[in-house]
């Protein structure tokens, strides 16, 4: 693994810091035990440190972190299980800045930790059709119902557009269930609602395109959360692989056992090299890159928490065990942004600018 | 590559396309058959001169020392074009060893003409009763005045009957197991009491030998740093240099026939293969990336041991991945020796889907890097008290 610049080191120290101190995997734990809550003090903290701006140029009020940065801190997050909605707050907070003047206030806002703005489709990908008043459902969002403002891709007459609505707006009706890990997946269901409670933030192709990068830096963000915690779970194995004994030497001296941690490693190293090769990516590929990563880090993360399961024997099937709480965390982060086989088959479509063979 | 190529990037990424494009015999071209040593020899001499067949070595020797990017868009350019892989012993194992053990004699004498091909090398490390427990092996080496003289047995050496010059691990002492007691050398193929003979393999082809040696005389100058030292100069320091061997150039190649195959026979519009196609994709992107990685933290003096395991078992379970979905998409023609001329809907298959059974075995089988892994980078204890 490279090694860390200062500046990163930085970003490591400071987001490890503020989540162990807040109370680690015993937070956690209360969290995903309590259905649908929000610790609020915890995004304070999260906003004081700039963390929600990170992706908000500076002359914007923002952080203006490099996208390998905000990767590497939401790897650190994601070792911890970050269970609050980070992710689709910078893909706002992003799509926010893009807007410029517009959305100033609202960006001010979000930055600061006081309204969370949370980009979302059409069902299926779509933009949302707004010709005349908008009635539709739209696509599924991880923790929407902790939503303030949505911002919306709508298309009106052929022009797309971003725009604003309030979760209280009229005609605006949130469809929540509740997910394994204590958070939800949510869409919104619009009936009639009108021009006036559509705030439009961006008009013309720029909306489109400025949509488009916020659904990959939140991708990438979910992909960096996975990698996190999948690092995590094969470390806390390989730990007990060395502790746990039995026919009188620890078990992570069986071949059978050893080999499926070094699978694990292999892939869970292929998902960083992955993940910081996709922050590299130029505006052509970005797409293919956030798509393929998602896809692959979704993947990969099942498969690790199941075997990481398995390698702990009885012990990791009882809610007791930390490992638990990854398990049903990488459920979760799975289908944020797109579940595999949907992000797979998104991929397929772009396939043209995938690769110049 | 999924990151943004800078505008001498693409530049010489055009250049290469527009060389291969204009110097690649047709005949070469997507080979499904495995294209024998002696039949490469003028594609290599022209890969050479382009500095393309060792773009990583020190213009010292005549590489053309390209970055790491560089080295990824001449591989990916070679698998769009679908080149053959030159005889690789030559230019990624004893050449670097050379650069970095060698005397400067042996230096001149070998590394000018493994880089243009016109000295063909194959390596001797196994035996019958040393594959996996390398260490073991028993081909005996006795001083007599100033040469070695060999007797023994290797078995599994890539083209060994096409090579020009073998090197090959010997023991130098009595003690079964000792590292210090293993001396690497170099061996000129022609010298009396070698005998070297093919091997059928699954895939129908002679790509194996082995070499007998029988009272074989080799002069001390041509061994590799000390009486001794062969165990460490042959393997454990070069690992690091065996990153190469994770190349993802025989997975980009099988991507590129997936395409094509997916095109000609519609695979490509059907929504359950479309799956299969987008995660040959993915996969081919992580291990990309990997070897990306790879070569950059092996240029900035950070690769670690271990990461040559890791790439080379990803390297070869990502393409066997690729060719089964390109097994599916082949449908009953998979089963098919040598498709019939013209039957452009029957891609060729079989062949290069047997060959790649290879990739999991040769250079330590996947099992023995997962070991390797398993100790080295998790810390796991010794399986079974074995020492």
């Amino acid at each position: 693994m490279p090694s860390l610049r200062d500046s990163d080191r930085h970003i490591v120290d400071s987001i490890g810091g503020l989540l162990d101190d807040a109370g680690g995997l015993k937070r956690v734990r209360k969290l995903q035990g309590a259905a649908l809550t929000f610790d609020r003090a915890l995004w304070a903290r999260l906003a004081a440190q700039g963390w929600i701006g990170a992706a908000v140029p500076e002359a914007q009020g923002g952080t203006g972190l490099a996208l390998g940065e905000i990767a590497l801190l939401l790897e650190h997050a994601g070792k911890r299980l970050l269970p609050e909605p980070l992710v689709q707050a910078l893909g706002g907070t992003r799509l926010l800045a893009r807007c410029e003047e517009p959305a100033a206030d609202l960006l001010a806002a979000a930055i600061a930790g006081k309204t969370l703005c949370v980009p979302v489709e059409g069902e299926g990908g779509a933009p949302l059709m707004a010709d005349t008043a908008l009635s539709a459902r739209t696509g599924y969002i991880c923790d929407g119902h902790l939503g303030d403002v949505f911002l919306l891709l709508i298309e009106r007459r052929g022009r797309p557009a971003i725009c604003a609505l309030a979760r209280n707006a009229k005609g605006v009706s949130l469809e929540s269930e509740e997910t394994v890990d204590g958070g939800s997946i949510t869409r919104l269901c619009l009936d009639e609602v009108g021009a006036s409670a559509l705030t439009v933030l961006l008009d013309g192709p720029d909306a489109a395109a400025a949509f488009a990068e916020a659904q990959d830096l939140m991708r990438i963000g979910y992909s960096a959360l996975l990698l996190g915690l999948m690092d995590e779970a094969l470390q806390m194995t390989v730990t007990y692989l060395k502790d746990r004994r039995q026919f009188g030497v620890p078990i992570g001296s069986f071949q059978a056992l050893q080999h499926r941690a070094a699978s694990l490693y292999v892939v869970i190293k292929a998902n960083r090299a992955l993940l910081y090769e996709a922050c590299k990516a130029g505006p052509e590929r970005r797409r293919v890159a956030a798509l393929g990563l998602k896809a692959y880090a979704a993947q990969s993360a099942m498969q690790t928490v199941k075997e990481c399961v398995q390698l702990h024997g009885a012990m990791g099937y009882t809610e007791e065990h930390d490992m638990s709480l990854f398990f049903r965390r990488a459920m979760a982060l799975a289908v944020a942004g797109g579940d595999a086989a949907s992000c797979r088959k998104l991929l397929y479509a772009e396939r043209e600018r995938i690769r110049a063979i | 590559m999924l990151r943004e190529e800078t505008k001498s990037q693409a530049k010489f990424r055009a250049e290469t396309r527009a060389w291969l494009d204009a110097n690649l015999p047709a005949e070469l071209r997507h080979a499904a058959g495995r294209v024998a040593p002696p039949e490469l020899k003028g594609w290599f001499r022209k890969m050479a001169e382009r500095g393309f067949a060792a773009p990583h070595w020190p213009r010292e020797w005549g590489g053309i020392e390209a970055t790491p990017v560089e080295q990824i868009i001449l591989i990916e350019e070679l698998a769009r074009v679908g080149a053959p892989d030159l005889p690789a012993q030559g230019l990624t194992h004893i050449s670097p060893i050379l650069m970095k053990y060698g005397t400067e004699e042996q230096k001149r004498e070998h590394l000018p003409k493994a880089r243009t091909g016109e000295v063909i090398w194959a390596q001797g490390y196994s035996e019958p009763g040393s594959g996996s427990d390398l260490r073991s092996l028993s081909t005996k080496a006795r001083l007599e005045g100033d040469h070695l003289v060999l007797n023994g047995q290797k078995i599994w050496n890539t083209g060994a009957q096409y090579a020009d010059w073998l090197y090959l691990l010997v023991r130098t002492g009595e003690d079964r197991r000792a590292r210090d007691a293993i001396t690497l050398v170099l061996l000129d193929a022609k010298t009396p009491g070698v005998t070297t003979r093919g091997i059928r393999t699954l895939a129908g082809d002679d790509e194996l030998a082995e070499i007998f040696l029988d009272d074989v005389a080799v002069p001390l100058k041509n061994v590799v740093g000390k009486i001794g030292e062969g165990w460490t100069v042959g393997t454990a320091l070069l690992a690091e240099e065996r990153i190469r061997s994770g190349t993802p150039i025989h997975a980009l190649r099988a991507l590129s026939r997936l395409k094509v195959a997916a095109a000609a026979t519609g695979a490509d519009r059907d929504p359950w293969m479309l799956d299969r196609l987008a995660r040959a994709e993915v996969e081919v992107m992580a291990l990309e990336a990997s070897y990306l990685e790879a070569l950059e933290l092996q240029k900035a003096g950070e690769a670690e041991a271990e990461d040559s395991s890791r790439l080379k078992l990803f390297g070869a379970e990502v393409t066997q991945f690729v060719l089964e979905a390109l097994q599916e998409v082949t449908g009953a023609h998979a089963a098919v020796r040598a498709p019939r001329a013209g039957n452009e809907e029957a891609p060729d298959f079989s062949q290069s889907f047997l060959q790649s059974r290879r990739l999991s075995i040769r250079g330590g089988t996947n099992e023995i890097q997962r070991g390797i892994i398993a100790m080295r980078a998790l810390g796991l204890p010794r399986p079974g008290g074995n020492a």
